[in-house]
């Protein structure tokens, strides 16, 4: 039995409970900020990581980074879950899937956390911003560019993604084959496959091997994904390729330092994961101090720590948009 | 089996035969298989029987194989490890890190560090599941997540890149003698040597009669539990050896390498006859079982096919494998039927 002041109590209570996010965006600093990456344990979302916390310290934010040990979409459901359920003021994410951590995320905006996402998207109504590193185009046309750097007079290409759900390696394959057939500086490529390996370096380098056996004519293996393409430049100096077949697309420098510097590799490309991290947390502060509104098309915000001024897109997109392109000569400057 | 079981089993010729023709299919089932998957790709492409692409499935199936072939020890004692993969990983990750910390260390120094480290990590398996009678599953469920949280506590974040481990660590993997990469040679060397130890020393024996009829064992004045450590820490030897493998083949070590190999190690063997419940099987017919995996893998590349059949297809070969297992199960009971009945 539950008495008529209990019950009053109760109403008060989930009253409170629904104002409280509302009181939150008031304030302008002091915010928890829980940010979880596909995974943990890889140098690349580490540094993401720890720019996001450097930003955080600097604004009087909390920041609280974890996740699961690997890329796996239920256990990153679970996280978000678990990030929910300890109430933070906002969740900063590297989606795995698109669609499949959009009802846990949306649970959590209903509750008035602000959602952004960074390095991989989720599906749009599940997030307020989503601050992409380069924009499809940008990322598109630098695989190429250093594509052309490693072969230019062109050939056979093949692609290797993560997921054929994988948001980002799927456009960035998209325009790649569309500029291929459109634009005339990348007429000289010609696509011929396109290869899954789940962000695993084993399976990478096995998809990249048989890749060349499949394609006599093979002249470059491009992958957006940071592991793949690492493995695939291991692969063609194991199997007796190099010469002949390049790897290119996204990398760590310190993945690909030995492959530049013995001559086997010409060109990857990146870009600051750290300075990423950075903006993704300036800009979900600066949110919840009512300072950026990502949602508003054209709407402007300065980070003087990265030097630019980052303007928001349809769907809330705010691009980073600083791409960095290594070669022999510039690897060693990176220490990341 | 050995030849006296299979007397005992059939005492009348015609079944004598019929058994020694089942007990010979384990492996038979898994070659045909393979030269069945062998001729339809040749068929289908015109690169499948190059020699270059073959010895490329060789190297790809090679350390699959002797992940296969560890799984295949335990599970002939009537067990399971699931803490292959992480075991792998544990052992490659402290061993590339020492090695990129000391690059002067000497090949066969290095070498002893992930058999050390896998023996130390099979042992404890063996001694939960033998002494501590905790079951196989659960038991190597736990220390799988505990050997990778433990190389994820160790690793803090990092990874070791292939410009930080010595050359020849690479130089090596990548190596071939008269055409065979070295890494196929080494793990057809490491089964042969496994397969041998099992068949005819009596130690590897003990692990066949542990895992075909505990109880007969048993009687017989086996000491199971022995037995069942020493299954566990050969496991954990052989992980050991994959793993500084793989990390030297791959190149970029990282917290999660081999991740997900305790199921293709299981996959592998089971699908090269080897009986999930133990005794019978040999661990020629799980590295065999590794290199139909790498035929799939490889065919279905070359022929452009999306790689999500390649789950279909691995699975319908599981499927096959363990109905195969079951009827020559169900076929030895019914021989035996017939004798008793005589």
């Amino acid at each position: 039995m539950v008495n008529r002041r209990e019950l009053g109590k109760l109403g008060a209570g989930l009253v409170l409970a629904g104002l409280a996010p509302r009181l939150a965006t008031a304030k302008d600093s002091g915010f928890k900020i829980m940010m979880t990456p596909k995974w943990t344990g890889f140098p690349y979302f580490e540094l993401t990581g720890d720019g996001a916390k450097a930003a955080a310290k600097e604004l009087g934010d909390t920041l609280i980074y974890a996740g699961a040990d690997h890329a796996d979409v239920s256990l990153q459901v679970e996280t978000l879950q678990n990030f929910v359920n300890q109430k933070p003021d906002a969740i900063i994410l590297a989606a795995i899937d698109l669609n499949a951590v959009a009802p846990v995320l949306e649970e959590a905006r209903k509750k008035g956390i602000v959602v952004t996402t960074y390095d991989a998207d989720a599906a749009v109504p599940a997030r307020d911003m989503f601050v992409n590193q380069l924009s499809y185009e940008q990322a598109a046309k630098v695989m190429l560019d250093a594509a052309l750097i490693d072969v230019p007079e062109g050939g056979e290409i093949a692609f290797v993604a993560a997921s054929p759900t994988s948001p980002n390696h799927m456009a960035h394959i998209k325009i790649m084959t569309e500029l291929t057939k459109t634009d005339p500086k990348y007429q000289v490529f010609k696509v011929v496959d396109t290869q899954f390996a789940g962000d695993d370096d084993a399976k990478s380098y096995d998809v990249a091997v048989n890749l060349m056996q499949a394609h006599p004519n093979l002249k470059v293996i491009i992958s957006s994904s940071a592991v793949s393409a690492p493995a695939a430049a291991r692969a063609i100096e194991a199997s007796g390729h190099v010469g002949k077949v390049y790897a290119t697309g996204f990398a760590l420098p310190s993945a690909i330092k030995r492959y530049l510097e013995n001559g086997s590799q010409k060109a990857f490309a990146f870009w600051d994961p750290f300075e990423l991290g950075y903006v993704a947390a300036y800009e979900t502060h600066m949110k919840l101090a009512g300072k950026f509104d990502p949602s508003k098309v054209g709407a402007t915000i300065e980070v003087p720590k990265a030097n630019a001024t980052f303007t928001a897109g349809k769907d809330g997109e705010v691009v980073y948009g600083k791409p960095l392109i290594f070669t022999k000569d510039t690897v060693g400057k990176y220490d990341f | 089996m050995s030849a006296p079981d299979d007397a005992a089993v059939g005492n009348r010729k015609g079944s004598r035969r019929a058994i020694a023709f089942v007990l010979r299919l384990r492996e038979a089932g898994v070659l045909v298989f393979l030269a069945a998957l062998g001729t339809l790709f040749a068929v289908l492409t015109n690169t499948f029987l190059t020699t270059q692409n073959l010895t490329t499935v060789a190297s790809s199936a090679a350390i699959l194989a002797i992940a296969a072939c560890a799984q295949a020890v335990v599970l002939l004692t009537r067990n399971l490890d699931v803490s292959v993969g992480a075991m792998m990983g544990f052992a490659a990750y402290l061993t590339a890190d020492f090695a990129a910390r000391h690059p002067a260390i000497a090949p066969w120094q290095l070498v002893l560090i992930p058999l050390a480290i896998g023996a130390a990590l099979g042992a404890i398996n063996g001694l939960l599941v033998a002494y501590g009678k905790v079951p196989a599953l659960i038991a190597t469920l736990g220390t799988m997540s505990l050997y990778r949280g433990l190389t994820y506590v160790y690793a803090h974040g990092q990874e070791v890149t292939s410009s930080r481990l010595p050359p020849w660590m690479l130089t090596s993997v990548d190596a071939r003698i008269a055409g065979v990469p070295l890494l196929a040679a080494a793990a057809t060397a490491i089964v042969v040597i496994v397969w041998a130890f099992l068949q005819y020393f009596p130690w590897g024996r003990r692990i066949y009669a542990v895992g075909s009829n505990p109880l007969a064992a048993f009687y017989f004045g086996l000491r199971a539990e022995r037995v069942v450590l020493m299954a566990y820490t050969l496991c954990g030897v052989l992980c050991g050896a994959a793993g500084l493998l793989y990390a030297a083949r791959v190149g970029t070590v990282t917290v999660v390498l081999a991740s997900g190999w305790e199921m293709s190690s299981l996959a592998a063997a089971v699908i090269g006859g080897v009986s999930v419940s133990g005794g019978a099987g040999s661990v020629i017919g799980a590295a065999l079982g590794a290199v139909v995996l790498a035929t799939i893998d490889n065919g279905l590349v070359l022929l452009a096919v999306p790689e999500f059949w390649r789950m279909f297809i691995q699975g319908v070969a599981i499927v096959a494998a363990v109905a195969a297992d079951a009827a020559i199960a169900s076929g030895i009971r019914a021989s035996l039927r017939t004798r008793g009945a005589k």
